[in-house]
């Protein structure tokens, strides 16, 4: 008896959930989390509609848009020239979260003292013209590294990935000689790859003396030392919720596009390596969904970003968010 | 037996009841699925890789730089990690496993060979990411210190055990791959062991043939066709697996002799890279990698079928 009834509360309850609209998203991995959380939210807000997301990956959400076999997309990194030339509709970018690279490491004799790095250093270590931990322009800036007689493993991310694309972008900005090139599968010179965060992070636990760069979000959450780097004003900056924010802040000020790249941002407390993530959204949707996405997008840019932080994710500093929504109104409905 | 089966099948075809022909008709469909959805992979496959075969010609697959910033792309240092990392598990494994279906067929007592022989069928049944990162995790360490450490230092003037010592590597993939195919092998051959007719045996130690003698002239001759199926199944088990040695391999698209060196396999930079390939030329020549995989992997299949098959012409059917 307790079971049919069971069973007639379910059937009872499938032409609310047959009624309610479903909207599909895919693409990148990296704000997942972040995400999840938003969907969870705001479908107690909007019982109406149910968002569903997928973390494919950047590339994959972007061929599954150009196909038409999505609502909306996300990614790391906005859309190139030939991927918008393939997009039979227009397709608009909406930032939503911040991201980091930050540069942990596995050096015990090192303790809890910062370790100082250049963009120049940086450079030399991920290419291999530096090769242990007590080279003289390390020594310069660390005083302690000179007894570490040790070779430095460098770490990367052996999947394509947004967290590589920044890193080479980053590094191609600001030390001329990198030859290597961009993007988010490199042909590193030195090195072990790993596959994902975690893959990088359990070869840096294995092996002394390793070094690579992760997602902030990432380091933060788990509390892995990271490397102080020298921003263009001349400032030696941790990555944190804080830096970063303010470096997206200082690179928005002029009448620049949050499409443009704000690595090696140029205020005194800005981290030089982070970037947006962005929802991609299309300029022209049927009346029915296009109102729950944009619906969903202002709420995301105002209530979804007090979420942001207790996620280690960075919330978005309040001119880039002025500017998402300018965008916003520049979707139709039909 | 082979009379018997195709008498069998006449009689199935002439049979004029239509329930009977409707049945036949539907698993016939069956079995054509199977072929459509293998040519359907292979035209998929040879349709997307085209763009990259065009650029870069047969040298695809004999040039070792793979270089998405460049756009420049050749298969063979992965081709190189994919079989050094195969053999490599093959020649670890291949002993333990034989030996260890000997064991459980002809030696243990079965009060031991029942929980052995459970265990080693529950081998199978782990995921690879499992394997993985226990490789990662465990496994790796060990073999950077004791195994590489003596390795190192005792054979360093064999090409295979010089460069540095990071535990990961075509060393660490190999034994995991090893590791894998051990129940896979193991399993066939106990198969094979068990069908050989107990009158083999009684007969060759009625000849006066000490244990060991009886095993190596009724057991492993006889099983020969057998055993080199169940080792060519274990390989292509090794050839095909993702995971686990993407995991514990380094990642680094590079020939290098040294076993301590990272290196990438065919299946690894699939996983790698496929879901964020940077261009569609990067896109095409992953799938061109795909196509080795898939002749290589087809040419392992037909020389386990023909080797087979020739050994059993030579011994007779089992």
């Amino acid at each position: 008896m307790k079971f049919l009834k069971f069973l007639y509360l379910i059937l009872l309850h499938f032409p609310a959930s047959a009624d309610s609209l479903l909207i599909n998203g895919a693409g990148a991995t990296f704000p997942y989390i972040l995400y999840s959380k938003w969907f969870s939210e705001y479908s107690k807000i909007n019982t109406s509609a149910k968002i569903n997301y997928r973390s494919i990956g950047s590339g994959g959400g972007i061929r599954q848009l150009i196909n038409g076999t999505l609502d909306f997309g996300a990614s790391d990194i906005p859309m190139n020239a030939e991927e918008i030339k393939k997009s039979k509709h227009p397709i608009i970018h909406i930032p939503t979260t911040l991201s980091a690279v930050a540069l942990t490491y596995n050096l015990p004799l090192l303790k809890n003292k910062p370790l100082l790095m250049t963009p120049e250093i940086i450079g030399q270590i991920f290419d291999g013209s530096i090769k242990k931990w007590n080279d003289p322009k390390m020594i310069a800036l660390n005083k302690n590294l000179a007894e570490l007689n040790q070779n430095i493993v460098v770490v990367y991310r052996a999947d394509g990935s947004g967290t590589t694309a920044v890193f080479t972008e980053y590094l191609s900005k600001t030390y001329p000689n990198w030859k290597i090139g961009k993007g988010k599968s490199i042909n590193w010179p030195v090195g072990i790859g790993g596959k994902g965060n975690e893959g990088v992070l359990g070869l840096v636990q294995k092996i002394e003396g390793s070094f690579a760069y992760v997602a902030m979000s990432y380091a933060l959450s788990r509390n892995l030392p990271v490397t102080h780097i020298k921003n263009s004003a001349g400032f030696f900056i941790q990555p944190s919720i804080r830096s970063v924010q303010s470096a997206a802040q200082t690179s928005m000020k002029k009448n620049k596009s949050y499409l443009e790249s704000i690595v090696n941002a140029k205020g005194k407390e800005d981290y030089p390596i982070s970037s947006f993530t962005y929802l991609l959204i299309y300029k022209t949707m049927t009346q029915k969904t296009g109102q729950v996405i944009i619906d969903f997008l202002k709420w995301a840019l105002k209530e979804g970003q007090n979420y942001s932080s207790q996620l280690y994710y960075v919330p978005l500093p309040k001119n880039v968010i002025k500017k998402a929504q300018v965008e916003i109104k520049k979707i139709q409905l039909k | 037996m082979s009379i018997h089966s195709s008498s069998y099948r006449q009689k199935k075809i002439a049979d004029v009841h239509v329930g009977d022909k409707i049945f036949y008709h539907i698993l016939q469909c069956f079995g054509w699925m199977v072929i459509a959805v293998f040519a359907g992979l292979l035209i998929l496959i040879l349709i997307q890789s085209g763009p990259a075969l065009k650029q870069f010609g047969f040298s695809f697959f004999f040039t070792h730089e793979w270089d998405s910033w460049k756009e420049n792309f050749g298969a063979l240092s992965l081709i190189w990690g994919t079989l050094v990392t195969s053999f490599l598990a093959l020649i670890l494994a291949v002993p333990i496993s034989i030996s260890v279906a000997l064991f459980l067929n002809e030696l243990a007592p079965s009060w031991l060979a029942r929980p052995l022989n459970f265990t080693v069928e529950m081998l199978v049944a782990i995921p690879s990411i499992v394997y993985g990162l226990w490789g990662l995790f465990i496994l790796a360490p060990i073999i950077r210190n004791p195994i590489q450490t003596f390795l190192g230092s005792s054979l360093s003037f064999i090409p295979f055990f010089q460069g540095p010592r990071y535990g990961i590597g075509m060393l660490c993939g190999g034994v995991i791959l090893a590791i894998m195919i051990i129940p896979t092998i193991s399993s066939i051959c106990k198969e094979v062991f068990h069908s050989i007719p107990y009158t083999h045996r009684e007969s060759v130690l009625g000849m006066g043939a000490t244990r060991w003698e009886m095993l190596k002239i009724a057991v492993l001759k006889g099983g020969q066709s057998g055993i080199i199926g169940a080792v060519i199944m274990g390989l292509g088990r090794a050839i095909g697996e993702t995971m686990a040695v993407t995991m514990v391999i380094g990642n680094k698209p590079h020939i290098s002799l040294s076993l301590f060196e990272p290196a990438q396999t065919m299946a690894s930079i699939l996983a790698n890279q496929y879901a964020e390939a940077d261009s569609s030329l990067h896109l095409s020549a992953l799938t061109a990698v795909a196509l080795a995989l898939f002749i290589i992997s087809l040419i392992v299949n037909s020389l386990s079928f023909f080797l087979t098959w020739n050994t059993k012409k030579q011994f007779g059917d089992l």
